[in-house]
């Protein structure tokens, strides 16, 4: 484990970043489509806030652990 | 729907996505999915395991969980997104299917209610009868399969105002082929006796039951014009009518249309410079083939166009253009007459459409002439369409053919 440590950690900072730069673009594709096809902008509006905000806490999260290690 | 354009009189009368349990029920699947994860630790006993493990380990082993949870969070999403854009809408002419199955991909369908048949809903279980939801089928003509319409809240109300539709739609339909036919009958009565005053009218005035005096000339005369307008308009009505019903006859051959052109110029030049207005015609090739039936291109086009540009214009010229561009022959026939507003445009090619001019300018339009004019061209696989800079900046119309590829072999009648 010992030996094995930094390249690990590298490997998670990796996976952390994949990880990270998939949840902002799904959130970004996901928010424009909401709100090109959404006949109500306010449910656009609220379900991207709400997608943004438990992402971002899951994200932090994960950022928390790795940092951590 | 802002990606969804409703044509011009069309109303919504039911908007309705799937029943929020539908949603429920792919969520607690996701959900279950998720809770599996941590069923399965629970099953390894994990608080003893963890207890005397690396931290290390435990740390990973929490970051698993949380980018899990992530995962689980944006399949959540989409899931969500999915139920919300996928939509039912039902207007008083079609039903459409704004159809969402995957995030990035989604379809519009739509059915028009006259195709529709055999409406029924369906509700297989009690929690279907208990939350009034259910499943709304329909056939189609053109439609391999019945459409199914899942997860319908209030199926029997959304089938109701289907079939509530459609009976309204038939009504006004056979309503509409009745008064077709009336108006048709009464047109041709009407033409009869009004083609029997204009032969009489027309001997009275040509002299052809003696000397009449001049006062009874003068009347027979005018009584004639007023004839033969009503004659033409009559002819106006009878032949949309026969476009609406299909039975309108074609006899197609290649015809040289600049002949044709100049014919017709040459039976209205006179009337033209009764106005003082000039008419240059300018053809690029003495003989540009086109295949159709000269007779309706003829009287129903451009005789139609240059009447008009003649009606419209109190001073100044007409200039029509002849012209081969790739495989069509271009007709532009430009006045510097009263020109069309923006308003009265997309009134132009429609059936008894008048502008604001035609009922000061042209009192007797019937209205019918470019809406005629419109349906020869399309029969003929070609394009008419006007430009105008506005009032007072004249007008162009534009008629666009096909050009015929051989020289006249045969007729072919549709």
């Amino acid at each position: 484990m010992e030996v094995g440590a930094p390249t690990l950690n590298l490997a998670l900072w990796v996976l952390l970043a994949v990880v990270l730069a998939l949840t902002l673009v799904f959130g970004i594709a996901l928010s424009y489509h909401l709100f090109r096809y959404s006949t109500n902008s306010s449910v656009a509006r609220i379900a991207t806030a709400l997608y943004a905000s438990v992402a971002s806490v899951l994200a932090l999260s994960l950022v928390a652990l790795v940092t951590s290690l | 729907m802002k990606a969804l354009e409703l044509a011009a009189g069309e109303q919504i009368l039911v908007q309705t996505r799937r029943h929020w349990l539908t949603f429920a029920r792919d969520a607690l699947g996701i959900l279950a999915i998720g809770a599996g994860l941590f069923a399965l630790l629970g099953l390894m006993n994990l608080p003893n395991f963890t207890a005397s493990s690396d931290p290390r380990f435990i740390t990973m082993l929490a970051f698993a969980e949380v980018l899990w949870l992530l995962i689980l969070w944006c399949a959540l999403s989409v899931v969500w997104v999915n139920y919300y854009l996928n939509t039912w809408i039902v207007t008083n002419r079609r039903i459409i299917n704004v159809e969402q199955p995957r995030l990035f991909s989604r379809t519009v369908a739509s059915w028009q209610l006259e195709t529709v048949r055999d409406v029924r809903t369906e509700m297989r279980n009690p929690l279907q009868s208990l939350f009034n939801y259910g499943l709304v089928v329909f056939s189609s003509r053109g439609a391999a399969s019945p459409v199914r319409m899942e997860g319908m809240p209030h199926a029997d109300l959304v089938s109701n105002a289907i079939l509530h539709q459609i009976e309204k739609y038939r009504t006004l339909e056979e309503t509409a082929k009745k008064q077709e036919i009336l108006l048709h009958t009464v047109s041709h009565e009407v033409k009869a006796h009004l083609t029997k005053n204009e032969a009489v009218l027309s001997l009275i005035a040509s002299g052809d039951f003696g000397n009449v005096p001049e006062k009874v000339k003068t009347i027979a005369t005018t009584a004639l014009q007023d004839t033969r307008k009503g004659v033409d308009m009559v002819m106006g009505i009878l032949s949309s009518s026969d476009f609406k019903t299909g039975t309108m006859k074609f006899t197609f051959a290649p015809f040289d249309i600049a002949s044709a052109l100049q014919d017709v110029v040459s039976e209205l030049r006179s009337s033209a410079e009764q106005k003082g207005i000039s008419i240059t015609v300018g053809a690029e090739s003495s003989s540009l083939l086109v295949n159709g039936d000269e007779e309706k291109v003829r009287s129903h086009v451009a005789r139609n166009l240059i009447e008009n540009a003649i009606h419209y214009t109190h001073r100044g010229s007409i200039g029509i253009t002849l012209s081969r561009v790739e495989n069509a022959v271009l007709l532009a026939i430009s006045d510097t007459g009263v020109g069309i507003s923006a308003e009265d445009m997309p009134k132009l090619f429609t059936e008894g459409g008048k502008g604001t001019n035609s009922r000061d300018i042209n009192r007797s339009s019937t209205g019918y002439g470019l809406f005629i004019a419109k349906q020869v061209v399309e029969a003929h696989g070609g394009v008419i369409w006007a430009k105008s800079d506005g009032p007072g900046c004249g007008s162009t119309f534009y008629v666009c053919f096909p050009a015929a590829t051989s020289s006249p072999l045969g007729t072919n009648t549709v």
